[in-house]
C-alpha cells in the first residue's frame, strides 16, 4: 500500500457564503479519491482557511450572513434626525477566523473532518467560537459506482446582539435606530448537515 | 496525489439525503451546494395589478369587494367596528391579505372613493382609529366614545376630521399608540352630558379626543375641576369608556388646558399685558387655586382614586391672550416649583401642523414663550386646531358651529406624544419624556426657520417622530 502524507492548504477568498458547502464538497471528493486510488493518506491538512478584519458581512461559522457591517444608521423613525457612525460599534476587536481541517480514518475511503470558528467579538455583535466535526465515509456497493455518505456539525457559535443606548438611556437596535423591544431578529445557525452522493463509473 | 480526480467518472447523481437546517439560514442546494438566500435582507414587496382581485384597479373605476362585519375589543376595554360590510371603510390588514394585497403604499380606487391603504392598516393596540375614516374624505365611519359621550359626525355632511400627522400615522401603524399608559385630562366634565358648543361645557370631551387623535391606545381619565366646592373634593375620576368612574392608579401624563381666570385674561388674543401692579396682585389672588394644582402634582396633596401624579409629564396650554406666557399665572406656578416644573411642558399654538414644505406660524391668540427663560426652556408649540372643520362633528347632537381652536388643544397634542414616547420606552421618567420633547422640538418646519427667537416659539414644534429616535451621543 503505498502510503501519501501531505498538507494542503487553501486559502479561500472573502467569499465566505460558501464556506460549508466547499468543506462539505471538498470531503466527499477527498473520501472519494481516496477510495478509487487505493490510496491511504495519513496526516492532517486543511482545506479552508480565512481571516477577516474588516469584513463587508459578519458570518457565522457555516459562512452564513449575520448582518452587513453598518458604517452608519439613520433611525427609521425620522430619516432627518441625526445619522450616527456605527463603525467603531463593530469593529472588530478580533480577527475573524475560520479553519477546516482534515484526517483520514482506519479504513480506506474514510475521512473525519474537524474545523474551528474564532467567533467575532464587536462591541454589538457577538458570535460565540464553534467547533466543527464531520465524518466522510466512502463505499461500493457495485463495481461501477461509488456511494459517499458524509455528516457533519458545528456546534456552538450562538450569535447575541447589545443595544445602542441614547443620552436618555433609551435602548435602540443599531441598525436601524429603532425601539430595541421592537427588535425581534432572527440569526441563522451553524448547519448540521447528511449529505449522500452517489456516482456511476462509464470507463 | 491530489484529491480531485474524478473526471473519469460521470457523476450522474447528486443530492443530499438529508440537510438539518437548524437555524434560519435555510440550506443549500444539491450535495455541497450552498444559497446566497443566507444573506438577510429586507425589502417592500412591488405591488402589481396582478395583485389585485380581479374587480380591483389601481385606476378604473370598480365595485369594492364585499366585506363581512369585523369587530376589535382593545386592552382598555373600547370597542371598534372596523368593517360592517358596507364597504365604506378602508380595510384591516387581515382583509388586505386575504385579498393578497400586500403593499399598502397605494390607492385602490372604487365607484365612490378612493382608499389609501396606509391609511387602513389597523394600528395594532389602540382603538383604532386609523380605521374609522378613510383619508380620501376624512369621513368618520363611526362613533367615538368620550366619558360616555357620544361624538359623531353630521347627519346630513357627515363628519370630517383632519388625517393625523405622517409621524403620527406612522407611530400608529407600528403600534404605538400610547397603549397601557394614562392620561388624566382635568378640564370641564361636570355638564358633559348636556354639554353643547353652545353652552360651552364640551371643553373637555374635546381635549380627550384630542388625544384620542394622537394617543389612541392611552386609556384617558378626566379630572373635573370646576366641581362645586373646587378640586379637593373633585374625585370623581371619569374612565374614558362609558362615562364610568374609575381609578387611575398610575397618570403617566397630566394635562391642564385652563388656568385661574385673572382680570386681563381674554382668551381670544387681546394682547394686552397688565401692569405690573396690577400682574403683582393677580399672582397674589390666584395663589391659593394655583398652589392647589401644584400641591396635587407634586404629591403634597392627594385625592383618591389618582396615583402617581408626581411622576406624570404636565402639559399646559400656554394661554390664549397674546401674551408672555408668563402672564398665565398657574404657568408659572408650576413652573416656579421644581417637582412640576421638571416634568413641566408648556404648549404654545401653531396654525396648523408645521411640515419642511408647510410651514407654520404661531396662532395669533396664542401666548409665547415669553422672556423668562426658566418658561422658554420648557416650551414647545404645537398645531391648536381641533381635529375637524367646521359643521362636522356633533357632541351629544349638538353640531359645531365653528372650527374651534386655541392652546387648549394644542397641549393634548403633546400629551399625546408624550404617552406614545412611554409607551415605546418604558424606562422613561416623565421628567426625561419631557426633555426629549424640548429636545427634539424642530423650527425647520416653522416659518420663522432658519432665526426662530425662543422668545416666541420656545424650542420649537413637537415632533413625535423625532421624539422618537435617539437623542444625543450613542453609546
Amino acid at each position: 500500500m503505498r502510503v501519501f502524507s501531505f498538507f494542503i492548504l487553501f486559502l479561500i477568498s472573502a467569499n465566505a457564503f460558501s464556506a460549508d458547502a466547499f468543506t462539505r464538497n471538498y470531503a466527499i471528493q477527498t473520501s472519494m479519491t481516496s477510495y478509487t486510488e487505493q490510496v491511504k493518506p495519513v496526516g492532517f491538512w486543511l482545506s479552508s482557511f480565512s481571516s477577516e478584519k474588516k469584513p463587508m458581512y459578519f458570518t457565522n461559522a457555516s459562512g452564513m450572513s449575520i448582518m452587513a457591517n453598518p458604517t452608519s444608521a439613520v433611525s427609521a423613525y425620522d430619516s432627518t434626525s441625526t445619522r450616527y457612525g456605527m463603525s467603531n460599534f463593530y469593529a472588530l476587536q478580533n480577527d475573524h477566523q475560520r479553519l477546516v481541517g482534515h484526517i483520514n480514518g482506519f479504513s480506506k475511503g474514510e475521512l473525519f473532518s474537524i474545523g474551528y470558528d474564532s467567533g467575532i467579538n464587536t462591541q454589538k455583535l457577538n458570535v460565540n467560537n464553534a467547533v466543527y466535526a464531520g465524518y466522510t465515509k466512502t463505499m461500493s456497493f457495485t463495481e461501477s459506482s461509488l456511494t459517499a455518505i458524509s455528516f457533519g456539525s458545528w456546534f456552538g457559535g450562538r450569535t447575541s446582539e447589545s443595544p445602542c443606548i441614547d443620552s436618555y438611556d433609551r435602548q435602540y437596535s443599531c441598525r436601524t435606530l429603532t425601539a430595541w423591544g421592537d427588535y425581534k431578529p432572527s440569526y441563522p445557525k451553524p448547519l448540521a448537515f447528511i449529505d449522500l452522493r452517489h456516482v456511476w463509473i462509464f470507463d | 496525489m491530489m484529491p480531485f480526480k474524478l473526471a473519469k467518472y460521470l457523476v450522474v447523481f447528486l443530492a443530499p439525503l438529508v440537510l438539518i437546517a437548524c437555524g434560519g439560514g435555510g440550506g443549500g442546494g444539491g450535495g455541497g451546494g450552498s444559497s446566497a438566500t443566507y444573506l438577510m435582507s429586507t425589502s417592500t414587496p412591488t405591488l402589481t395589478a396582478a395583485n389585485y382581485p380581479g374587480n380591483w384597479t389601481t385606476t378604473g373605476t370598480v365595485t369594492p369587494p364585499s366585506v363581512s362585519s369585523k369587530t376589535e375589543t382593545y386592552s382598555d376595554g373600547s370597542t371598534v367596528i372596523l368593517e360592517d360590510g358596507s364597504s365604506s371603510k378602508p380595510f384591516s390588514q387581515t382583509t388586505l391579505s386575504g385579498l393578497s394585497i400586500t403593499d399598502p403604499s397605494k390607492y385602490v380606487t372604487s365607484t365612490t372613493a378612493t382608499y389609501n391603504l396606509i391609511w387602513g392598516i389597523p394600528d395594532k393596540n389602540g382603538p383604532g382609529v386609523a380605521n374609522l375614516f378613510p383619508s380620501a374624505n376624512t369621513h368618520l365611519s363611526s362613533n367615538l366614545g368620550y366619558a360616555g359621550i357620544s361624538v359623531a359626525g353630521q347627519a346630513v355632511i357627515g363628519p370630517t376630521l383632519v388625517q393625523p400627522s405622517a409621524d403620527v400615522l406612522a407611530a400608529w401603524n407600528a403600534g404605538w399608540t400610547g397603549n397601557g399608559k394614562n392620561v388624566l385630562l382635568i378640564d370641564t366634565y361636570a355638564n358633559k352630558a348636556g354639554c353643547t358648543f353652545a353652552n360651552g361645557n364640551c371643553h373637555g370631551i374635546m381635549t380627550m379626543m384630542n388625544v384620542d387623535m394622537n394617543a389612541p391606545g392611552a386609556v384617558k381619565f378626566g379630572l373635573d375641576f370646576t366641581q362645586s366646592g373646587g378640586f379637593a373634593t373633585a374625585t370623581a375620576i371619569k374612565g374614558s369608556d362609558g362615562g364610568n368612574l374609575g381609578t387611575a392608579t398610575n397618570i403617566n401624563v397630566t394635562n391642564l388646558s385652563f388656568t385661574y381666570n385673572n382680570s386681563w385674561n381674554c382668551n381670544n388674543g387681546c394682547g394686552t399685558a397688565p401692569s405690573d401692579v396690577t400682574y403683582t396682585a393677580g399672582i397674589a389672588s390666584a395663589a391659593q387655586f394655583n398652589s392647589a394644582w401644584v400641591n396635587l402634582l407634586n404629591g403634597s396633596y392627594s385625592l383618591s382614586n389618582l396615583s402617581n401624579l408626581t411622576n406624570s409629564v404636565i402639559t399646559k396650554a400656554a394661554g390664549n391672550n397674546a401674551l408672555d406666557s408668563k402672564y398665565d399665572t398657574l404657568t408659572l406656578a408650576l413652573i416656579n416649583n421644581a417637582s412640576t416644573a421638571s416634568r413641566m411642558l408648556v404648549v404654545g399654538a401653531l396654525d396648523k401642523t408645521g411640515t419642511t414644505s408647510s410651514k407654520a406660524t404661531i396662532a395669533t391668540y396664542s401666548n409665547y414663550a415669553g422672556a423668562t427663560t426658566v418658561i422658554s426652556d420648557r416650551f414647545v408649540v404645537a398645531n391648536g386646531n381641533m381635529p375637524f372643520s367646521t359643521g362636522g362633528v356633533s357632541i351629544n347632537g349638538s353640531n359645531i358651529t365653528s372650527a374651534e381652536q386655541g392652546t387648549s388643544f394644542a397641549a393634548p397634542v403633546v400629551a399625546g406624544y408624550a404617552a406614545v414616547v412611554m409607551q415605546k420606552f418604558p424606562n422613561l421618567t416623565a421628567a426625561s419624556t419631557s426633555n426629549i420633547i424640548l429636545d427634539t422640538a424642530r423650527t425647520d418646519t416653522l416659518s420663522c426657520t432658519p432665526s426662530c427667537s425662543s422668545a416666541i416659539y420656545g424650542k420649537g414644534e413637537a415632533s413625535l417622530s423625532r421624539a422618537l429616535a435617539p437623542v444625543g451621543r450613542l453609546r
